[in-house]
């Protein structure tokens, strides 16, 4: 099987952020990381709208509309999950939109022969071989409805890893709208309708972080469980004998 | 830094496209960015005390200029990947503990899988283990995370790996705490008993 390089967690929430707030300063006031995580912070940029610094193991990126936390040590996914919500506790006043649980891997694979078949299976090139010279696969992304109560989607998208060669990225984008629905789409014409898509307006309140949180705290581990589900079904993918 | 594509590259390539030379570019053009950005970085300081001086006599052009380079700097950062360059630990079992006693060199713990379902365990862990960051925060009833795992170390080699690390998370308030009794009530009256 190919090897693991890269693996990497991030949770992005959209909304209306103050970005000068952020700092590796505030998040030690509010008890989030430790004195020495907050001394040997580096800031990358800490300028009007944009806050972006690394402490240690996790990154914090701010915009105007935007909050991205991340980290690519596998061993903090869980305090990743709980600075997110101590920071939407503390600033309960936020206006939210939508929050993202995503998972990133980079595979290495050992020659290119598996690669190739794996780019074959996932977009077979009959189609358009007739049409291109020697056609390869770039991107391949694929949408599924969600399986709970609440609103958004869940994309998952394959890629050549541009970090290692021979290299998959596979990316698990748990999407949630923050509002709950009655049902979820049982057909794809009912998947496509706009109010059902990612477009549908979700304007942002500060009243939808209780349902941030509850995903946060209710939901998280099963959303990279279901990463990981996606990732070995793909990475185990077989042609036909 | 993402406008820059690579074209007319002619890699040869079947299952997964023309990816090495344009992998190149992309890497290199992040690369660029941030060399530009660390290197702005360093003027950065200077060029704001003279632009400050500047736009105190009128220039509002230089203030624009100004503006689009610390936008640029932005931008830069943003693009940046920091994703370190080791293999990733692949982490088998992961547990929340809650401290039960705590002694002068070690402390008593009750671990609930994460992972698995099985029944809580109880552990004993010498205060060597813990972050010297997370010393203050050992106390009856804290809360941290174990997981166990392994890195990859080449030739089928495996270096196994573990981490204690304690949550850090703001103190419930008490509009919280009424909150979760409330839902908790409703849970509890969901429930039918046999």
């Amino acid at each position: 099987l190919p090897q693991l390089e890269i693996d990497s967690v991030s949770l992005i929430l959209r909304g209306n952020f103050n970005p000068a707030i952020f700092s590796p300063g505030w998040l030690l006031a509010q008890g989030l990381i430790g004195p020495r995580e907050a001394n040997d912070a580096k800031p990358e940029a800490i300028v009007p709208h944009v806050s972006v610094f690394t402490v240690g193991w996790l990154r914090c990126q701010v915009t105007d509309d935007l909050l991205e936390l991340s980290t690519a040590d596998t061993q903090e996914v869980e305090r990743l999950r709980d600075i997110a919500t101590g920071i939407l506790r503390t600033l309960d006043q936020t206006p939210v939109s939508f929050l993202g649980i995503n998972r990133q891997v980079h595979y290495r694979f050992e020659d290119e022969r598996p690669w190739h078949l794996l780019g074959d299976l996932l977009v077979p090139k009959e189609h358009w071989e007739p049409h291109l010279r020697l056609p390869g696969t770039r991107s391949v992304a694929v949408q599924g409805v969600r399986e709970d109560k609440y609103a958004g989607r869940v994309m998952v998208t394959v890629e050549p890893s541009v970090r290692v060669h021979p290299g998959l990225f596979i990316q698990y984008n748990d999407h949630f709208a923050l509002q709950t629905v009655e049902s979820q789409p049982t057909t794809r014409e009912d998947f496509g309708l706009p109010e059902r898509n990612e477009v549908a307006e979700v304007e942002p309140s500060f009243t939808r972080i209780p349902l941030a949180l509850e995903i946060l705290t209710d939901h998280y581990f099963d959303s990279l469980s279901r990463a990981s589900e996606v990732i070995s079904h793909l990475l185990n993918l077989e042609g036909p004998k | 830094v993402r406008q820059i594509h690579a074209t007319n590259v002619g890699a040869v390539a079947t299952g997964f496209g023309p990816d090495p030379l344009s992998s190149v570019w992309e890497t290199e053009s992040t690369s660029l960015a941030v060399a530009y950005f660390n290197e702005f970085s360093d003027r950065n300081s200077r060029l704001h005390t003279f632009v400050e001086q500047t736009v105190s006599t009128g220039s509002d052009r230089l203030q624009d200029i100004h503006d689009a380079r610390i936008n640029s700097i932005a931008q830069a950062a943003l693009n940046r990947d920091t994703t370190p360059d080791v293999s990733a630990a692949v982490i088998k079992d992961r547990w929340e503990g809650v401290v039960e006693q705590v002694a002068k060199d070690h402390f008593v713990a009750r671990l609930i899988s994460l992972t698995e379902d099985a029944p809580p365990i109880i552990a004993e862990f010498d205060r060597e283990v813990l972050n010297p960051d997370d010393e203050e925060l050992l106390l009856v009833g804290s809360r941290f995370y174990v997981n166990a795992g392994y890195v990859p170390t080449g030739s089928n080699r495996r270096r196994k790996v573990s981490a204690v690390r304690f949550r850090r998370l703001p103190p419930w308030r008490a509009e919280e705490l009424q909150a979760a009794m409330s839902r908790a009530r409703k849970r509890l009256d969901a429930l039918e008993f046999e």
